[in-house]
């Protein structure tokens, strides 16, 4: 494997909220959404996220782009401390990464025609920029996406969801980002228009060498857009690798039980899949279970899981997190 | 033997921006015990045909057809009439279960209340028969969970409270709008498992109406595809997946990813959904459809049956059957499914 | 036939890219909304009528709000009944002063009253409201604990204190009125801010990296407006009616400057004997009222459209 670029890098990255009302902050009950992420996104790859609601994966794509502030760890874009960054040069620096949403109708303001929504990081970043070649810009920007010219002067809610999130993904890449973080780009829309979004964030990767983050609960989507992996639950990694060693050779068991669970759109095959059934609730993030924290709930799970963190093995191809399971 | 039988059902909603068919023509049939999904997309009428059986139609809305329940038309029915056959008869469940709890009442409370109202039980046994529904639905320490209000339990547990709710009168027929459509999969392959299960044990029929093919493959017996607010295609289920008659099916099922092995690209259906205000004539899949012609837009296309188990709704399949087709009429084939 | 409709959709762009089709804004279909509800149009036009008469009402009288017509003096409830032929059209009071003059005059001054309140209440509350609700955080917990001091002083104290403080000039104390009610709508827009605040579209301004200022000015204010557009359609009246309130206590307007709140405190003291003193300003006051209520009710209906 040749040695690639890596574009942002996480290092036991946290993301604490303060919840409850007591008088001294550093006494407030806090939820641990995120607890201890260690990531890399290597130039030109798809790095998915998935896990299930409740486990942190949308407060980590937030923290990644510093949306929300992380509480602890480190954060390196393209070799610098993105944390480091004062106010002004983060405003600055953002054109370089940008997001896409899930609510494709909610992420656009009601108020501004579409022209007006992708135009919008053009006229943040290049305020010289004349009105003739930002309508320009934005009208090559709404063929690239799929998007008629001709409806720039509508507004968002004369058109259906999977527009919408094509208007968002305009507005996402008119800068021409490096990195574009998508968080549940396609959980909002019918099937049918799924499919169109997903081959859309496809072409355009090839088409403007872009790197994506796809954040996901649906399996069968990580799988098709992501080149690489990551299974998380309750703010932490349970395992990481390429796509198809997570797929096809999971070895942790909050990955197969999450596999397993997933409906097939085949009745031949459902009718004789076995489901391992998760027995139990996600615990409360604001006391997560000591050692590991899926030990609550895991068919494997032994008394040394509660007292020390799982164990590390494996490498960058595929590694996973747990004291019973080694790679 | 069938239990429910719905004719030539449509619903239309008067808006501001004018009149709205929501479901146009639709006939369909579920026997005593059986399992119907209905499929579709997000303004497809899946939800608001059986609103309409349920008598939940939104005031500007107006419903015409026949829905029999054992030879009772459903859509004609007093409210009274239709309070007693929905509490004891047809339950449903939906989506949100915060939206049909009482957030204010115990657990307890509100399901002894449905055994006390209509079934006319002691207080005493109507809340032993409500930890017994809730055992049922594998809620463990049950007993607990009737003094808790409704926030206090996760959404699968709500979900599973809902259905022992559901199930308390013992139902003929449950109606399940998106049931897991709110929960994650692992939840989801829970509650799925948890409603096969007591279709077994209570031999409930099952109306289940979901977006989601997966579920459709795992639960159902036979599946109605509606796109537009029309059936499109009927089969059992099976034939739907191995061999889809209708343009729109064959591409629904195409543009689902796989978890299990890679795709290059997926196949996708072009274009958009069609507006609400859709007019009364022709396919409403003709313009998204690789198949369509003319006749697509001039006249509605009508059921051709292309086996027992399999009818479709599209002129295209009719004229590649027309060689074929028998002269059976939809009714009968919908009697032989 | 693939080739054939991308050449036609190619053809298609060309064209369209010249000719960029309108879209129909939020605006627009509320106004189109607003104008299908007939009781809000009617009092649209009813209020209009109501304006043009208080304009150019007084000046088809021959005679002043204050003059006393001397002929009627003698015997005002039975010379001054309100007549087409004396140039009395609503009759005159006690003192022989014409009806009409007062009514229009004093319509004006109700009128300005209610509008300059509820601007100046608007404004503050407005600017208050979104400043705490957009910050959060300490200013926002400042800001809102200012407003419950204020909130606990108690309002009528407040006003007749003003009233003995600036006692002849009427439009100060509604602008100083107009000061301590922006309370009320400050609360509301800053609740809403908050919920703008939390929605998809400014987080993802946020991601571009559209400054503080720009993201309150172009994503939260004009979402805002409609809020405030229905509150201070429904603060108009309410200044209008308090106005008419302390001048018939007697704690506003003082002669021989009138409002309706006079003529109608007026005329109720003469109702046994001369009952269109209290009729023609009360009709003109009630008509004003209904029409506010009814505007901003249609307001409601059209901004919100989800609400009905």
């Amino acid at each position: 494997m040749t040695v690639r670029e890596t574009l942002l890098s996480a290092r036991d990255l946290e993301v604490y909220f303060s919840v409850g009302k007591h008088i001294l902050p550093g006494r407030r009950k806090k939820v641990k959404a995120v607890n201890g992420i260690d990531l890399k996104v290597y130039r030109g790859e798809t790095l998915g996220i998935v896990g299930e609601s409740g486990c942190g994966k949308s407060t980590l794509a937030r923290a990644l782009l510093r949306l929300i502030e992380p509480t602890h760890g480190e954060l390196m874009w393209k070799g610098e401390n993105l944390r480091g960054f004062d106010k002004a040069t983060l405003a600055r620096r953002r054109r370089e990464f940008q997001m896409v949403f899930q609510d494709p109708s909610a992420s656009l303001n009601p108020r501004l025609t579409i022209a007006q929504c992708i135009a919008e990081p053009l006229q943040t970043h290049e305020p010289h920029l004349k009105r003739k070649e930002v309508e320009r810009r934005v009208i090559a920007m709404m063929d690239k996406v799929g998007l008629l010219a001709s409806q720039r002067n509508r507004y968002p809610h004369e058109f259906s969801g999977g527009q919408c999130q094509r208007v968002g993904i305009a507005r996402a890449l008119i800068l021409n980002p490096d990195l574009v973080v998508c968080d549940e780009p396609v959980s909002a829309l019918d099937v049918s228009i799924q499919a169109q979004v997903i081959n859309l964030l496809d072409d355009l990767k090839q088409e403007m060498g872009l790197t994506l983050v796809m954040i996901a609960h649906d399996l069968s989507v990580v799988r098709h857009i992501s080149d690489r992996v990551m299974v998380m639950y309750l703010g932490k990694p349970m395992e990481v690798g390429r796509y198809d060693r997570v797929f096809d050779h999971a070895r942790h068991p909050y990955t197969k039980a999450l596999l397993s669970a997933v409906p097939v759109a085949d009745p031949r095959i459902a009718r004789h899949r076995k489901v391992q059934l998760l027995p139990g609730d996600l615990p409360s993030p604001i006391d997560p279970p000591s050692g590991c924290v899926f030990r609550t709930r895991c068919p494997e799970a032994t008394e040394l899981c509660g007292q020390k963190p799982p164990a590390r093995s494996g490498s960058e191809e595929h590694r996973i997190y747990c004291s019973n399971f080694e790679l | 033997m069938t239990i429910l039988s719905i004719d030539n059902m449509s619903v239309r909603f008067e808006t501001p921006d004018g009149l709205v068919q929501a479901v146009s023509d639709l006939s369909f049939s579920i026997s005593a015990g059986e399992t119907l999904g209905i499929v579709g997309e997000s303004g497809s009428g899946k939800s608001q045909s059986v609103y309409a059986l349920m008598g939940l139609t939104a005031d500007n809305g107006k419903v015409r057809g026949t829905a029999s329940f054992h030879g009772e038309n459903l859509l004609n029915m007093s409210q009274t009439e239709l309070n007693r056959i929905r509490a004891e008869r047809i339950s449903m469940i939906f989506q949100d279960p915060m939206t049909s709890l009482n957030p204010f009442m115990k657990i307890g409370k509100q399901l002894s209340e449905v055994l006390v109202l209509h079934k006319g039980m002691a207080r005493a046994a109507a809340r032993m028969e409500s930890i017994r529904m809730l055992e049922a639905v594998r809620i463990p320490s049950a007993k607990t969970r009737m003094n808790q209000f409704p926030h206090e339990l996760s959404g699968g547990m709500r979900q599973r409270v809902m259905i022992a709710m559901a199930l308390l009168c013992r139902p003929e027929l449950l109606i399940a709008d998106e049931p897991t459509t709110a929960l994650d999969v692992t939840v989801q392959a829970q509650i799925l498992a948890l409603l096969r299960e007591l279709q077994a044990e209570f031999s409930t029929a099952i109306l289940l109406i979901t977006h989601d093919m997966g579920v459709v493959a795992e639960m159902c017996d036979r599946v109605l595809v509606m796109y537009g607010g029309r059936k499109m295609e009927e089969a059992d289920t099976d034939t739907l997946f191995s061999q889809p008659a209708h343009p729109y099916t064959q591409g629904l099922l195409k543009a689902i990813p796989s978890i299990a092995e890679d795709m290059h690209r997926l196949p996708t259906i072009p274009g958009n959904p069609p507006s609400a205000l859709i007019d009364e004539q022709g396919c409403p899949f003709r313009e998204r459809c690789a198949h369509s012609s003319a006749v697509c837009g001039q006249t509605t296309p009508t059921a051709v049956s292309i086996s027992p188990h399999q009818l479709a709704v599209c002129h295209e399949v009719a004229v590649t059957r027309a060689g074929v087709t028998s002269s059976r009429t939809e009714r009968q084939v919908v009697q032989e499914l | 036939m693939s080739s054939k409709t991308n050449a036609r959709k190619l053809s298609e762009q060309m064209a369209s890219s010249l000719e960029a089709v309108e879209g129909r804004s939020l605006w627009q279909d509320a106004w189109a909304r607003f104008r299908k509800n007939r009781a809000a149009m009617t009092s649209v036009c009813v209020l209009l009528v109501i304006v043009v008469c208080i304009l150019i009402g007084p000046s088809l009288s021959p005679f002043g709000h204050d003059d006393i017509d001397w002929n009627v003096v003698s015997d005002p409830y039975e010379l001054g009944k309100p007549s087409l032929t004396s140039g009395h059209y609503f009759g005159t009071d006690d003192l022989g002063q014409d009806l009409y003059a007062r009514t229009m005059k004093g319509g004006r001054l109700s009128i300005m009253v209610g509008f300059m309140g509820a601007l100046v209440a608007v404004v503050i509350g407005t600017v208050w409201g979104s400043i705490s609700g957009y910050v959060g955080g300490v200013v926002d917990s400042v800001m809102m604990r200012i407003i419950e001091v204020l909130d606990s002083i108690p309002f009528m104290f407040m006003v007749i204190l003003f009233v003995t403080l600036f006692g002849n000039n009427i439009y100060l104390i509604f602008i100083v009125i107009g000061m301590v009610s922006w309370l009320g709508i400050a609360r509301v827009v800053r609740g809403v801010t908050f919920s703008i605040k939390k929605r998809e579209f400014v987080e993802a301004a946020r991601s571009i990296g559209v400054s503080r200022l720009t993201i309150v000015r172009r994503h939260v204010l004009p979402n805002v407006l409609g809020i405030v557009m229905v509150y201070s359609s429904l603060m108009v009246p309410g200044f209008i009616l308090f106005e008419s309130f302390l001048s018939f206590l007697g704690l506003g307007v003082q002669p021989p400057d009138t409002s309706w709140g006079i003529l109608i405190a007026e005329g109720a003291k003469t109702i046994d004997v001369a009952l269109w003193l209290l009729l023609f300003p009360s009709a003109f006051l009630v008509a004003t009222l209904f029409c506010f209520n009814f505007i901003g009710d249609g307001l409601r209906d059209a901004l919100d459209p989800k609400d009905r």
